[in-house]
């Protein structure tokens, strides 16, 4: 034999030796009872919900009364509930509302002065018409000029001063 | 085994379902059990490898008749969630894993000071196979369940046939290179 044929079959031989071990536990035997514990645990795990199903006895023959019935007797109680929770609650308090001045329709830029309120006016519209000052007081001293001492007591004989009384007169 | 198809009557489904899954654990409990137990290396915790694929199971149970091969399907569900657990418990060395399981190995027509032998032997081994790179460690440890073709490995890693093939050649070749030299570094 020579060395190499020697090495591979030393070789081999550690290898089965290594895939024996690898076996061995493989076939290790189970722990009894294994099924039945895996079986319970199934049954009572939460993802195991089932449905609920109509008992045989009424899936045969009429049973669609029966069974219109029952699904009344649910909507009725389901509803029931639903009222008797909703009658019982109590409205809840209105929130005070704090009312906000109204804004002026011509200012809502925020950050803006208001106007107060206050209106233009259109310059073509007539308005009142004002005598400049001088040219009345021009007119006032003519008066005076031509009319002199007779026209003052002519005056004061058209409208004469009104008397003050003693009691207004005291008090200022 | 038989799985209920889809035509089944819905008042039948849900015990349908449940026969279904019954039929699964009873024949394939004990196989799921052995490939956990051989990564995991721990009764416990395969247990509970096993106990979960059954309820990720019973969560997809409406998936049940789409399965075409469900031994294979439920190996590769408990070799994925064993992976798993050994990744994220290694809260053990490994070391003590083995010398535990070293001692566990059957040793039945073998005296005190040849069990001893054996038990060392299996320890060796067993810590050859860690050296392993992981993908040639897979195939090795699946490669020994007798039940499982080549064909059936590479579905439970999802890989293929060939690439099986190679891995176990090499991952052969490696462990009795490590086992002639076990100080030899791969």
């Amino acid at each position: 034999m020579n060395p190499s044929t020697q090495y591979n079959s030393l070789n081999d031989a550690n290898a089965r030796s290594g895939e024996d071990t690898l076996r061995l536990i493989a076939t290790l035997p189970v722990p009894g009872g294994l099924e039945d514990r895996i079986k319970s645990r199934l049954k009572s795990a939460p993802g195991s919900g089932r449905v609920l199903l109509w008992p045989s006895s009424l899936a045969i023959g009429a049973s669609s009364t029966v069974r219109s019935a029952a699904a009344a007797a649910i909507v009725f109680v389901v509803v029931g509930g639903g009222w008797g929770v909703y009658s019982h609650v109590k409205p809840a308090m209105e929130s005070r509302v704090i009312v906000m001045p109204r804004q002026v329709e011509g200012n809502r830029d925020a950050g803006s002065f208001s106007s107060a309120g206050a209106m233009r006016t259109p310059q073509t519209l007539n308005g009142p018409v004002l005598t400049h000052p001088e040219a009345d007081r021009q007119i006032k001293s003519a008066e005076k000029s031509v009319g002199g001492a007779a026209g003052k007591k002519a005056a004061r004989a058209k409208h004469p001063m009104p008397k003050k009384p003693a009691v207004e007169s005291a008090i200022r | 085994m038989e799985i209920f198809d889809s035509a089944v009557h819905d008042v039948a489904r849900p015990h349908a379902d449940e026969e279904a899954l019954a039929a699964l654990v009873d024949q394939y409990a004990a196989t799921l059990y052995r490939v956990a137990f051989s990564i995991l290396r721990n009764s416990t915790d395969a247990e509970d490898a096993v106990q979960e694929t059954f309820l990720r199971v019973l969560r997809h149970r409406e998936t049940l008749g789409e399965i075409r091969d469900h031994r294979v399907w439920l190996i590769r569900i408990v070799w994925n969630i064993s992976l798993d657990r050994k990744r994220r418990a290694k809260t053990r060395p490994e070391t003590e894993d083995i010398s535990e399981l070293a001692r566990m190995l059957p040793a039945d027509g073998l005296s005190a000071e040849e069990r001893v032998s054996a038990a060392q032997h299996h320890a060796q081994v067993l810590a050859c196979v860690e050296r392993l790179p992981a993908k040639e460690r897979e195939v090795l440890i699946l490669s020994a369940f007798e039940e499982l073709s080549s064909v059936e490995i590479a579905g439970v890693l999802g890989v293929t046939e060939s690439s099986v093939r190679s891995r176990l050649f090499r991952a052969r070749n490696l462990m009795a290179e490590l086992l002639q030299r076990p100080r030899s570094i791969r």
